[in-house]
Protein backbone atom coordinates (compact mmCIF):
# COMPACT_ATOMS: atom_id res chain seq x y z
CA UNK A 1 0.00 0.00 0.00
CA UNK A 2 1.27 3.46 -0.82
CA UNK A 3 2.72 5.36 2.06
CA UNK A 4 2.91 2.36 4.38
CA UNK A 5 6.10 1.80 6.17
CA UNK A 6 7.03 -1.84 6.50
CA UNK A 7 10.10 -3.79 7.30
CA UNK A 8 11.24 -7.15 8.43
CA UNK A 9 12.60 -7.89 11.81
CA UNK A 10 15.77 -9.73 11.00
CA UNK A 11 15.53 -11.98 13.99
CA UNK A 12 12.01 -13.20 13.81
CA UNK A 13 10.73 -12.34 10.38
CA UNK A 14 7.65 -10.60 11.74
CA UNK A 15 6.59 -7.73 9.53
CA UNK A 16 6.25 -4.25 10.96
CA UNK A 17 2.85 -2.94 9.93
CA UNK A 18 3.32 0.44 11.54
CA UNK A 19 0.23 2.04 10.07
CA UNK A 20 -1.78 -0.98 11.15
CA UNK A 21 -0.25 -0.72 14.63
CA UNK A 22 -1.23 2.94 14.79
CA UNK A 23 -4.84 2.22 13.88
CA UNK A 24 -5.08 -0.45 16.55
CA UNK A 25 -3.22 1.53 19.21
CA UNK A 26 -5.36 4.61 18.57
CA UNK A 27 -8.35 2.38 19.26
CA UNK A 28 -6.76 1.47 22.57
CA UNK A 29 -5.82 -2.04 21.48
CA UNK A 30 -2.68 -3.71 22.70
CA UNK A 31 -0.22 -5.27 20.23
CA UNK A 32 0.77 -8.93 20.32
CA UNK A 33 3.98 -9.92 22.03
CA UNK A 34 5.74 -10.76 18.75
CA UNK A 35 4.74 -7.37 17.35
CA UNK A 36 6.14 -5.63 20.43
CA UNK A 37 9.39 -7.53 19.96
CA UNK A 38 9.69 -6.37 16.35
CA UNK A 39 8.71 -2.81 17.21
CA UNK A 40 11.28 -2.60 20.02
CA UNK A 41 13.98 -4.06 17.79
CA UNK A 42 13.28 -1.49 15.09
CA UNK A 43 13.06 1.32 17.64
CA UNK A 44 16.39 0.28 19.08
CA UNK A 45 17.98 0.72 15.67
CA UNK A 46 16.67 4.28 15.53
CA UNK A 47 17.40 5.28 19.12
CA UNK A 48 20.93 3.86 19.11
CA UNK A 49 21.85 6.40 16.44
CA UNK A 50 20.48 9.34 18.37
CA UNK A 51 22.89 11.36 20.53
CA UNK A 52 22.63 11.80 24.30
CA UNK A 53 21.40 15.34 23.65
CA UNK A 54 18.95 15.26 20.77
CA UNK A 55 19.14 18.18 18.37
CA UNK A 56 15.53 19.11 17.68
CA UNK A 57 14.34 21.80 15.32
CA UNK A 58 11.60 24.22 16.18
CA UNK A 59 8.65 24.40 15.84
CA UNK A 60 8.09 21.64 18.37
CA UNK A 61 5.62 20.92 21.13
CA UNK A 62 7.10 19.73 24.39
CA UNK A 63 5.17 17.42 26.69
CA UNK A 64 5.99 16.39 30.25
CA UNK A 65 5.07 13.26 32.21
CA UNK A 66 2.23 11.20 30.79
CA UNK A 67 2.39 8.21 33.16
CA UNK A 68 0.23 5.76 31.35
CA UNK A 69 -2.78 8.08 31.13
CA UNK A 70 -3.64 6.97 27.61
CA UNK A 71 -6.96 8.78 27.24
CA UNK A 72 -5.38 11.99 28.45
CA UNK A 73 -2.65 11.50 25.85
CA UNK A 74 -5.44 11.46 23.26
CA UNK A 75 -6.61 14.74 24.74
CA UNK A 76 -3.07 16.08 24.47
CA UNK A 77 -3.04 15.32 20.74
CA UNK A 78 -6.40 17.06 20.31
CA UNK A 79 -4.96 20.15 21.96
CA UNK A 80 -1.50 20.13 20.43
CA UNK A 81 -2.32 18.70 17.04
CA UNK A 82 -1.89 15.26 15.49
CA UNK A 83 1.37 13.57 14.72
CA UNK A 84 3.07 14.05 12.22
CA UNK A 85 1.66 17.52 11.50
CA UNK A 86 2.88 18.63 14.92
CA UNK A 87 6.39 17.73 15.96
CA UNK A 88 6.55 16.49 19.56
CA UNK A 89 9.23 16.06 22.18
CA UNK A 90 8.19 13.96 25.19
CA UNK A 91 10.26 14.42 28.32
CA UNK A 92 9.98 10.88 29.69
CA UNK A 93 7.87 9.12 32.34
CA UNK A 94 5.59 7.50 29.75
CA UNK A 95 4.78 4.60 32.06
CA UNK A 96 3.76 3.80 35.65
CA UNK A 97 0.97 5.15 37.89
CA UNK A 98 -1.72 5.31 35.17
CA UNK A 99 -3.60 2.20 34.06
CA UNK A 100 -2.62 2.20 30.40
CA UNK A 101 1.16 2.40 30.40
CA UNK A 102 1.39 -0.39 27.80
CA UNK A 103 -0.91 1.31 25.30
CA UNK A 104 0.68 4.70 25.97
CA UNK A 105 4.26 3.61 25.48
CA UNK A 106 3.55 1.40 22.48
CA UNK A 107 1.68 4.24 20.77
CA UNK A 108 4.50 6.72 21.34
CA UNK A 109 7.06 4.16 20.26
CA UNK A 110 5.17 3.31 17.07
CA UNK A 111 4.88 6.98 16.27
CA UNK A 112 8.63 7.34 16.85
CA UNK A 113 9.44 4.49 14.52
CA UNK A 114 6.93 5.69 11.90
CA UNK A 115 8.04 9.33 12.03
CA UNK A 116 11.49 9.45 13.64
CA UNK A 117 11.98 13.15 13.02
CA UNK A 118 8.49 14.16 14.15
CA UNK A 119 8.42 12.40 17.53
CA UNK A 120 11.27 12.59 20.02
CA UNK A 121 11.40 10.68 23.28
CA UNK A 122 13.85 11.23 26.12
CA UNK A 123 14.26 9.15 29.24
CA UNK A 124 12.55 9.83 32.54
CA UNK A 125 13.33 8.31 35.92
CA UNK A 126 10.41 5.89 35.45
CA UNK A 127 12.03 4.40 32.33
CA UNK A 128 13.85 2.06 34.67
CA UNK A 129 13.70 -1.63 35.56
CA UNK A 130 13.67 -0.93 39.30
CA UNK A 131 11.11 1.87 39.31
CA UNK A 132 8.67 0.12 36.96
CA UNK A 133 8.58 -2.86 39.30
CA UNK A 134 7.37 -0.59 42.08
CA UNK A 135 5.01 1.78 40.28
CA UNK A 136 2.89 -0.39 38.04
CA UNK A 137 4.32 -0.93 34.54
CA UNK A 138 5.71 -4.39 35.35
CA UNK A 139 2.40 -5.50 36.90
CA UNK A 140 0.45 -4.12 33.97
CA UNK A 141 2.61 -6.01 31.45
CA UNK A 142 2.18 -9.27 33.33
CA UNK A 143 -1.57 -8.69 33.55
CA UNK A 144 -2.00 -7.81 29.85
CA UNK A 145 0.49 -10.26 28.32
CA UNK A 146 0.61 -13.07 30.87
CA UNK A 147 4.38 -12.75 31.42
CA UNK A 148 7.17 -10.25 31.94
CA UNK A 149 8.54 -10.64 28.40
CA UNK A 150 7.10 -7.39 27.04
CA UNK A 151 8.29 -5.57 30.16
CA UNK A 152 11.80 -6.86 29.41
CA UNK A 153 11.61 -5.72 25.77
CA UNK A 154 10.54 -2.25 26.88
CA UNK A 155 12.97 -1.85 29.75
CA UNK A 156 15.85 -3.02 27.54
CA UNK A 157 14.76 -0.37 25.05
CA UNK A 158 14.65 2.32 27.74
CA UNK A 159 18.45 2.04 27.98
CA UNK A 160 18.69 3.50 24.47
CA UNK A 161 16.60 6.60 25.11
CA UNK A 162 18.44 9.91 24.96
CA UNK A 163 19.07 11.89 28.13
CA UNK A 164 18.09 15.32 26.94
CA UNK A 165 17.36 17.55 23.98
CA UNK A 166 18.37 20.93 22.67
CA UNK A 167 15.78 22.87 20.69
CA UNK A 168 17.00 25.56 18.37
CA UNK A 169 20.27 25.68 20.28
CA UNK A 170 18.57 27.65 23.03
CA UNK A 171 16.12 25.49 24.95
CA UNK A 172 17.61 22.60 26.89
CA UNK A 173 15.13 19.86 27.70
CA UNK A 174 15.63 17.18 30.33
CA UNK A 175 13.33 15.07 32.47
CA UNK A 176 14.51 16.04 35.97
CA UNK A 177 17.16 18.70 36.11
CA UNK A 178 20.78 19.55 36.62
CA UNK A 179 23.71 17.77 38.22
CA UNK A 180 26.61 19.06 40.28
CA UNK A 181 28.78 16.85 38.05
CA UNK A 182 27.65 18.66 34.89
CA UNK A 183 28.25 22.22 33.87
CA UNK A 184 28.25 21.87 30.07
CA UNK A 185 26.15 20.08 27.49
CA UNK A 186 29.31 18.41 26.22
CA UNK A 187 29.67 16.65 29.56
CA UNK A 188 26.21 15.17 29.01
CA UNK A 189 27.25 14.10 25.54
CA UNK A 190 30.18 12.20 27.04
CA UNK A 191 28.02 9.98 29.27
CA UNK A 192 27.62 6.32 28.38
CA UNK A 193 23.86 6.23 28.60
CA UNK A 194 23.18 2.65 27.54
CA UNK A 195 22.56 1.27 31.00
CA UNK A 196 19.94 1.08 33.70
CA UNK A 197 19.45 4.45 35.43
CA UNK A 198 22.22 4.55 38.02
CA UNK A 199 21.55 5.24 41.70
CA UNK A 200 23.74 8.31 41.67
CA UNK A 201 26.01 10.32 39.42
CA UNK A 202 25.41 12.59 36.48
CA UNK A 203 23.00 10.39 34.51
CA UNK A 204 20.91 9.76 37.61
CA UNK A 205 20.81 13.46 38.51
CA UNK A 206 19.55 14.49 35.05
CA UNK A 207 16.51 12.29 35.60
CA UNK A 208 15.90 12.87 39.29
CA UNK A 209 16.86 16.44 40.27
CA UNK A 210 14.42 19.23 41.05
CA UNK A 211 14.69 23.02 41.07
CA UNK A 212 14.15 24.73 44.41
CA UNK A 213 13.81 28.37 45.42
CA UNK A 214 17.21 28.75 47.02
CA UNK A 215 20.84 29.13 46.02
CA UNK A 216 23.29 26.32 45.41
CA UNK A 217 22.72 22.58 45.82
CA UNK A 218 20.96 20.50 48.46
CA UNK A 219 20.22 16.83 49.02
CA UNK A 220 16.96 15.81 47.42
CA UNK A 221 14.14 14.55 49.65
CA UNK A 222 13.42 12.03 46.87
CA UNK A 223 16.56 10.12 47.83
CA UNK A 224 18.15 10.52 44.37
CA UNK A 225 19.34 13.53 42.41
CA UNK A 226 19.70 16.95 43.98
CA UNK A 227 17.84 20.17 44.55
CA UNK A 228 19.36 23.05 42.58
CA UNK A 229 18.77 26.77 42.97
CA UNK A 230 18.27 29.78 40.76
CA UNK A 231 21.94 30.69 40.72
CA UNK A 232 22.80 27.23 39.40
CA UNK A 233 20.24 27.60 36.61
CA UNK A 234 21.48 31.09 35.71
CA UNK A 235 25.04 29.85 35.53
CA UNK A 236 24.16 26.76 33.46
CA UNK A 237 22.10 28.79 31.01
CA UNK A 238 24.85 31.37 30.68
CA UNK A 239 27.63 28.81 30.21
CA UNK A 240 25.68 26.92 27.56
CA UNK A 241 24.09 29.86 25.77
CA UNK A 242 20.57 28.85 26.72
CA UNK A 243 17.38 30.87 27.09
CA UNK A 244 15.40 28.23 28.94
CA UNK A 245 15.51 24.83 30.63
CA UNK A 246 12.31 22.88 30.04
CA UNK A 247 11.81 19.91 32.35
CA UNK A 248 9.08 17.78 33.84
CA UNK A 249 9.26 15.29 36.75
CA UNK A 250 7.19 17.23 39.28
CA UNK A 251 3.42 17.43 39.52
CA UNK A 252 2.26 20.99 38.87
CA UNK A 253 -1.36 21.74 39.69
CA UNK A 254 -1.60 24.45 37.00
CA UNK A 255 0.03 22.26 34.34
CA UNK A 256 3.16 24.37 34.01
CA UNK A 257 5.26 26.48 36.34
CA UNK A 258 7.96 28.97 35.49
CA UNK A 259 10.78 29.67 37.92
CA UNK A 260 13.81 31.93 38.23
CA UNK A 261 12.48 34.79 36.06
CA UNK A 262 11.48 32.42 33.30
CA UNK A 263 14.84 30.64 33.06
CA UNK A 264 13.29 27.27 33.84
CA UNK A 265 9.85 25.78 33.36
CA UNK A 266 8.27 22.57 34.60
CA UNK A 267 5.77 21.07 32.18
CA UNK A 268 3.36 18.40 33.45
CA UNK A 269 1.15 16.57 30.97
CA UNK A 270 -0.85 14.14 33.12
CA UNK A 271 -4.15 15.85 34.05
CA UNK A 272 -5.95 14.69 37.21
CA UNK A 273 -2.81 12.71 37.99
CA UNK A 274 -3.48 9.25 39.38
CA UNK A 275 -7.16 10.04 38.84
CA UNK A 276 -7.22 11.97 42.08
CA UNK A 277 -4.95 15.01 42.12
CA UNK A 278 -7.41 17.31 40.38
CA UNK A 279 -4.66 19.11 38.45
CA UNK A 280 -4.74 20.41 34.90
CA UNK A 281 -1.96 19.53 32.43
CA UNK A 282 0.01 21.52 29.90
CA UNK A 283 2.18 21.31 26.83
CA UNK A 284 4.67 23.91 25.70
CA UNK A 285 4.71 24.92 22.05
CA UNK A 286 7.86 26.51 20.68
CA UNK A 287 7.48 28.36 17.40
CA UNK A 288 10.12 28.52 14.68
CA UNK A 289 11.61 31.60 16.29
CA UNK A 290 11.42 30.01 19.74
CA UNK A 291 8.49 32.03 21.05
CA UNK A 292 6.76 29.89 23.60
CA UNK A 293 3.10 29.29 24.38
CA UNK A 294 1.49 27.01 26.93
CA UNK A 295 -1.65 25.03 26.20
CA UNK A 296 -3.47 23.86 29.29
CA UNK A 297 -5.89 20.96 29.18
CA UNK A 298 -8.02 18.87 31.49
CA UNK A 299 -8.51 15.14 31.80
CA UNK A 300 -10.49 13.44 29.08
CA UNK A 301 -14.09 12.75 29.99
CA UNK A 302 -14.78 9.75 27.77
CA UNK A 303 -12.69 6.93 26.38
CA UNK A 304 -12.11 6.13 22.73
CA UNK A 305 -15.31 4.12 22.50
CA UNK A 306 -17.28 7.08 23.79
CA UNK A 307 -18.28 5.32 26.98
CA UNK A 308 -17.80 6.86 30.43
CA UNK A 309 -14.35 6.15 31.75
CA UNK A 310 -13.90 3.05 33.88
CA UNK A 311 -13.56 3.99 37.50
CA UNK A 312 -10.07 3.21 38.66
CA UNK A 313 -9.28 2.02 42.16
CA UNK A 314 -8.60 5.00 44.37
CA UNK A 315 -6.34 5.45 47.34
CA UNK A 316 -7.66 7.60 50.12
CA UNK A 317 -7.58 7.21 53.89
CA UNK A 318 -11.10 6.29 54.80
CA UNK B 1 0.83 6.63 64.19
CA UNK B 2 0.07 10.14 65.45
CA UNK B 3 -3.04 8.82 67.18
CA UNK B 4 -1.03 5.97 68.71
CA UNK B 5 1.58 8.39 70.02
CA UNK B 6 -1.05 10.78 71.39
CA UNK B 7 -2.96 8.00 73.15
CA UNK B 8 0.21 6.47 74.51
CA UNK B 9 1.28 9.83 75.91
CA UNK B 10 -2.15 10.23 77.50
CA UNK B 11 -1.77 6.84 79.19
CA UNK B 12 1.83 7.39 80.27
CA UNK B 13 1.06 10.85 81.68
CA UNK B 14 -1.40 9.19 84.08
CA UNK B 15 0.37 5.87 84.64
CA UNK B 16 0.60 5.03 88.34
CA UNK B 17 -1.16 8.32 89.11
CA UNK B 18 -4.77 7.97 88.10
CA UNK B 19 -7.25 5.75 86.34
CA UNK B 20 -8.11 6.96 82.86
CA UNK B 21 -10.54 6.17 80.04
CA UNK B 22 -10.21 6.06 76.28
CA UNK B 23 -13.35 6.19 74.13
CA UNK B 24 -12.88 5.35 70.47
CA UNK B 25 -15.80 6.44 68.29
CA UNK B 26 -16.29 4.51 65.06
CA UNK B 27 -13.44 2.17 65.95
CA UNK B 28 -13.87 -0.22 63.03
CA UNK B 29 -11.23 -2.91 63.00
CA UNK B 30 -8.66 -0.62 64.63
CA UNK B 31 -6.05 -2.41 66.71
CA UNK B 32 -4.99 0.55 68.85
CA UNK B 33 -5.95 -1.13 72.14
CA UNK B 34 -3.81 -4.18 71.40
CA UNK B 35 -0.85 -2.14 70.18
CA UNK B 36 -0.91 -0.12 73.38
CA UNK B 37 -1.12 -3.29 75.48
CA UNK B 38 1.88 -4.65 73.59
CA UNK B 39 3.92 -1.49 74.09
CA UNK B 40 6.60 -2.08 76.69
CA UNK B 41 6.22 1.39 78.20
CA UNK B 42 2.52 0.90 78.94
CA UNK B 43 1.66 -1.02 82.09
CA UNK B 44 -1.44 -2.75 80.80
CA UNK B 45 -1.55 -5.29 83.59
CA UNK B 46 -2.40 -2.78 86.27
CA UNK B 47 -5.71 -2.08 84.48
CA UNK B 48 -5.45 1.60 85.18
CA UNK B 49 -7.01 2.38 81.87
CA UNK B 50 -10.37 1.33 80.42
CA UNK B 51 -10.76 1.27 76.67
CA UNK B 52 -14.24 1.70 75.21
CA UNK B 53 -14.65 1.00 71.49
CA UNK B 54 -17.88 1.91 69.71
CA UNK B 55 -19.11 1.17 66.22
CA UNK B 56 -22.27 0.14 64.38
CA UNK B 57 -23.71 -3.06 65.91
CA UNK B 58 -22.92 -5.26 62.91
CA UNK B 59 -19.35 -3.95 62.68
CA UNK B 60 -18.82 -4.35 66.42
CA UNK B 61 -20.25 -7.88 66.28
CA UNK B 62 -17.77 -8.88 63.57
CA UNK B 63 -14.92 -7.44 65.60
CA UNK B 64 -16.08 -9.27 68.72
CA UNK B 65 -16.16 -12.54 66.83
CA UNK B 66 -12.62 -11.96 65.61
CA UNK B 67 -11.42 -11.19 69.13
CA UNK B 68 -13.06 -14.26 70.62
CA UNK B 69 -11.49 -16.50 67.98
CA UNK B 70 -7.96 -15.24 68.50
CA UNK B 71 -6.07 -16.23 71.63
CA UNK B 72 -3.67 -13.29 71.51
CA UNK B 73 -6.44 -10.73 71.04
CA UNK B 74 -8.53 -12.29 73.79
CA UNK B 75 -5.60 -12.42 76.18
CA UNK B 76 -5.15 -8.63 76.09
CA UNK B 77 -8.84 -8.08 76.63
CA UNK B 78 -8.82 -10.28 79.74
CA UNK B 79 -11.69 -12.18 81.34
CA UNK B 80 -14.95 -11.32 79.72
CA UNK B 81 -17.89 -10.53 81.93
CA UNK B 82 -21.31 -11.72 80.97
CA UNK B 83 -24.70 -10.48 82.00
CA UNK B 84 -27.13 -7.91 80.85
CA UNK B 85 -27.32 -5.08 83.37
CA UNK B 86 -25.60 -2.61 83.42
CA UNK B 87 -23.76 -3.84 80.38
CA UNK B 88 -26.84 -4.47 78.32
CA UNK B 89 -26.07 -4.15 74.67
CA UNK B 90 -22.33 -4.27 75.16
CA UNK B 91 -20.91 -6.92 72.94
CA UNK B 92 -17.70 -7.54 74.88
CA UNK B 93 -16.88 -6.37 78.38
CA UNK B 94 -13.88 -6.95 80.61
CA UNK B 95 -12.25 -4.92 83.37
CA UNK B 96 -10.23 -3.00 80.79
CA UNK B 97 -11.97 -3.30 77.44
CA UNK B 98 -15.55 -2.67 76.30
CA UNK B 99 -16.81 -3.12 72.76
CA UNK B 100 -20.16 -1.46 72.21
CA UNK B 101 -22.48 -1.70 69.23
CA UNK B 102 -24.14 1.68 68.85
CA UNK B 103 -24.95 4.14 66.08
CA UNK B 104 -23.11 7.25 67.31
CA UNK B 105 -25.48 9.46 65.33
CA UNK B 106 -28.06 8.62 67.97
CA UNK B 107 -26.28 10.86 70.44
CA UNK B 108 -28.90 10.44 73.14
CA UNK B 109 -28.58 6.69 73.23
CA UNK B 110 -24.81 6.94 72.88
CA UNK B 111 -24.47 9.21 75.92
CA UNK B 112 -26.73 6.96 77.99
CA UNK B 113 -24.60 3.96 77.23
CA UNK B 114 -21.26 5.76 77.60
CA UNK B 115 -22.37 7.05 81.01
CA UNK B 116 -23.08 3.51 82.13
CA UNK B 117 -19.59 2.22 81.36
CA UNK B 118 -17.41 5.21 82.23
CA UNK B 119 -16.92 7.59 85.16
CA UNK B 120 -17.34 11.26 84.39
CA UNK B 121 -14.62 12.43 86.77
CA UNK B 122 -11.81 10.30 85.35
CA UNK B 123 -9.46 11.82 82.73
CA UNK B 124 -10.88 10.72 79.42
CA UNK B 125 -9.62 10.80 75.85
CA UNK B 126 -11.99 10.52 72.92
CA UNK B 127 -10.59 9.29 69.58
CA UNK B 128 -12.32 9.80 66.24
CA UNK B 129 -10.29 8.61 63.25
CA UNK B 130 -12.04 9.32 59.94
CA UNK B 131 -15.39 9.50 61.68
CA UNK B 132 -16.51 13.12 61.92
CA UNK B 133 -16.16 13.55 58.15
CA UNK B 134 -19.03 11.08 57.70
CA UNK B 135 -21.33 12.87 60.12
CA UNK B 136 -23.64 15.76 59.41
CA UNK B 137 -22.23 18.89 61.06
CA UNK B 138 -25.14 19.13 63.50
CA UNK B 139 -24.44 15.58 64.69
CA UNK B 140 -20.81 16.48 65.35
CA UNK B 141 -21.97 19.60 67.19
CA UNK B 142 -24.17 17.46 69.43
CA UNK B 143 -21.46 14.87 70.02
CA UNK B 144 -18.83 17.41 70.98
CA UNK B 145 -21.06 19.44 73.24
CA UNK B 146 -22.58 16.39 74.98
CA UNK B 147 -19.23 14.76 75.59
CA UNK B 148 -17.51 17.91 76.82
CA UNK B 149 -20.42 18.61 79.16
CA UNK B 150 -20.34 15.08 80.51
CA UNK B 151 -16.66 14.55 81.30
CA UNK B 152 -14.80 16.77 83.77
CA UNK B 153 -11.41 16.24 82.17
CA UNK B 154 -11.79 15.50 78.46
CA UNK B 155 -9.31 15.55 75.61
CA UNK B 156 -10.22 14.63 72.06
CA UNK B 157 -8.01 13.62 69.18
CA UNK B 158 -9.52 13.59 65.71
CA UNK B 159 -8.20 12.75 62.24
CA UNK B 160 -10.22 13.59 59.13
CA UNK B 161 -9.92 14.63 55.51
CA UNK B 162 -10.01 18.40 55.01
CA UNK B 163 -9.90 20.96 52.25
CA UNK B 164 -12.99 20.36 50.17
CA UNK B 165 -12.74 23.57 48.15
CA UNK B 166 -9.52 23.21 46.16
CA UNK B 167 -9.10 21.02 43.07
CA UNK B 168 -7.72 18.02 44.96
CA UNK B 169 -10.41 18.29 47.62
CA UNK B 170 -13.24 18.69 45.11
CA UNK B 171 -11.94 15.71 43.14
CA UNK B 172 -11.68 13.64 46.36
CA UNK B 173 -15.27 14.46 47.31
CA UNK B 174 -16.47 13.64 43.76
CA UNK B 175 -14.46 10.41 43.50
CA UNK B 176 -15.79 9.12 46.80
CA UNK B 177 -19.34 10.26 46.04
CA UNK B 178 -19.23 8.22 42.82
CA UNK B 179 -18.58 5.19 44.98
CA UNK B 180 -21.46 5.96 47.32
CA UNK B 181 -19.25 7.41 50.04
CA UNK B 182 -20.42 10.88 51.04
CA UNK B 183 -18.39 13.27 53.17
CA UNK B 184 -21.03 15.55 54.67
CA UNK B 185 -18.72 16.55 57.53
CA UNK B 186 -15.61 17.53 55.54
CA UNK B 187 -14.46 21.08 56.24
CA UNK B 188 -13.11 23.48 53.67
CA UNK B 189 -10.05 24.32 55.78
CA UNK B 190 -8.29 23.68 59.08
CA UNK B 191 -10.12 26.54 60.75
CA UNK B 192 -13.41 24.88 59.94
CA UNK B 193 -12.29 21.72 61.74
CA UNK B 194 -11.86 23.60 65.00
CA UNK B 195 -15.27 25.26 64.98
CA UNK B 196 -17.36 22.43 66.47
CA UNK B 197 -14.86 22.09 69.29
CA UNK B 198 -14.70 25.83 70.04
CA UNK B 199 -18.49 26.04 69.84
CA UNK B 200 -18.88 23.10 72.22
CA UNK B 201 -16.75 24.84 74.82
CA UNK B 202 -13.35 23.16 74.60
CA UNK B 203 -10.81 25.64 76.07
CA UNK B 204 -7.91 24.52 73.94
CA UNK B 205 -8.07 23.42 70.33
CA UNK B 206 -5.07 22.73 68.11
CA UNK B 207 -5.10 21.56 64.51
CA UNK B 208 -2.46 20.85 61.89
CA UNK B 209 -2.46 19.20 58.50
CA UNK B 210 -0.73 15.85 58.31
CA UNK B 211 2.17 17.21 56.26
CA UNK B 212 2.99 19.50 59.17
CA UNK B 213 2.50 16.67 61.63
CA UNK B 214 4.75 14.36 59.61
CA UNK B 215 7.54 16.82 58.90
CA UNK B 216 7.52 18.95 62.02
CA UNK B 217 5.95 17.05 64.83
CA UNK B 218 6.91 13.41 64.45
CA UNK B 219 10.50 12.92 65.44
CA UNK B 220 13.25 12.07 62.98
CA UNK B 221 13.63 8.47 64.16
CA UNK B 222 9.94 7.80 63.65
CA UNK B 223 10.07 9.29 60.16
CA UNK B 224 13.17 7.32 59.21
CA UNK B 225 11.51 4.11 60.41
CA UNK B 226 8.49 4.81 58.20
CA UNK B 227 10.63 5.78 55.20
CA UNK B 228 12.55 2.55 55.34
CA UNK B 229 9.36 0.54 55.00
CA UNK B 230 8.43 1.82 51.57
CA UNK B 231 10.31 3.87 49.01
CA UNK B 232 8.41 6.98 48.00
CA UNK B 233 9.87 9.58 45.70
CA UNK B 234 6.80 11.38 44.35
CA UNK B 235 6.68 14.05 46.97
CA UNK B 236 4.35 16.51 45.26
CA UNK B 237 1.53 14.01 45.36
CA UNK B 238 2.43 12.98 48.91
CA UNK B 239 2.42 16.64 50.00
CA UNK B 240 -0.93 17.19 48.31
CA UNK B 241 -2.54 14.18 49.95
CA UNK B 242 -1.05 14.91 53.38
CA UNK B 243 -2.26 18.51 53.29
CA UNK B 244 -5.78 17.19 52.87
CA UNK B 245 -5.85 15.36 56.17
CA UNK B 246 -6.01 17.11 59.52
CA UNK B 247 -5.05 16.11 63.04
CA UNK B 248 -6.96 17.96 65.74
CA UNK B 249 -6.52 17.91 69.49
CA UNK B 250 -8.90 19.57 71.89
CA UNK B 251 -9.16 19.70 75.67
CA UNK B 252 -11.42 21.14 78.34
CA UNK B 253 -8.77 20.82 81.04
CA UNK B 254 -7.60 24.04 82.71
CA UNK B 255 -3.93 23.12 82.16
CA UNK B 256 -3.95 21.01 79.04
CA UNK B 257 -0.91 19.10 77.85
CA UNK B 258 -1.14 18.57 74.10
CA UNK B 259 0.49 15.38 72.83
CA UNK B 260 2.51 17.32 70.26
CA UNK B 261 3.95 20.79 69.90
CA UNK B 262 1.39 22.13 67.45
CA UNK B 263 3.09 25.51 67.47
CA UNK B 264 6.15 24.22 65.59
CA UNK B 265 6.32 25.82 62.19
CA UNK B 266 9.08 25.85 59.62
CA UNK B 267 9.16 27.18 56.10
CA UNK B 268 8.15 24.57 53.63
CA UNK B 269 11.37 24.51 51.64
CA UNK B 270 12.12 20.94 50.77
CA UNK B 271 15.76 21.67 51.33
CA UNK B 272 14.91 21.74 55.06
CA UNK B 273 13.57 18.22 55.02
CA UNK B 274 16.30 15.71 55.68
CA UNK B 275 16.91 13.35 52.81
CA UNK B 276 15.13 10.06 53.42
CA UNK B 277 16.81 6.74 53.47
CA UNK B 278 17.10 5.64 49.85
CA UNK B 279 16.69 1.85 49.67
CA UNK B 280 18.98 1.58 46.66
CA UNK B 281 21.78 3.68 48.06
CA UNK B 282 24.45 2.21 50.31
Amino acid sequence: MEGRESGLDMNLGVGLDLDGFLVRLRRGEVLHEAEVRSLCWRAREILIEEPNVLLVDAPVTIAGDVHGQYFDLMELFLVGGDVPATRYLFLGDFVDRGYYSVETFLLLLTMKVRWPDRVYLIRGNHESRQITQVYGFYDECVRKFGSATVWRFCTDLFDYLSLGALVGGKVFCVHGGLSPSISTLDQIRAIDRKQEVPHDGAMCDLMWSDPEVMDGWALSPRGAGFLFGGDIVAQFNHTNGLDLIARAHQLVMEGYKEMFDGKLVTVWSAPNYCYRCGNVAAILSLSSDLQWRYHVFEAAKVDAKNAPRKQPVLEYFL
Amino acid sequence: MAIFEATKKFLLDHQHIAKVQVVSLGCGSDSLFWRLCADTDVDSRSSYFAFVEIDFPDSAARKAERIRQDALLSASVGSLETGTDPWEGEILHSDRYILMGCDIRDTGSLMTRISRVTKRRLPTMVISECVLCYLEPRTTDMLTSKLVSHFDDLSWISYDPVGSEDSFGRRMVENLAQRGCGLPGIHRDLQGCTRPFHNAGFCTVHVADMLTVYNMILDTNQRRRIERIEFLDELEEWNLVMKHYALLWASNAPSPTPPFDFTKHRTESRANISAPHHPYVR
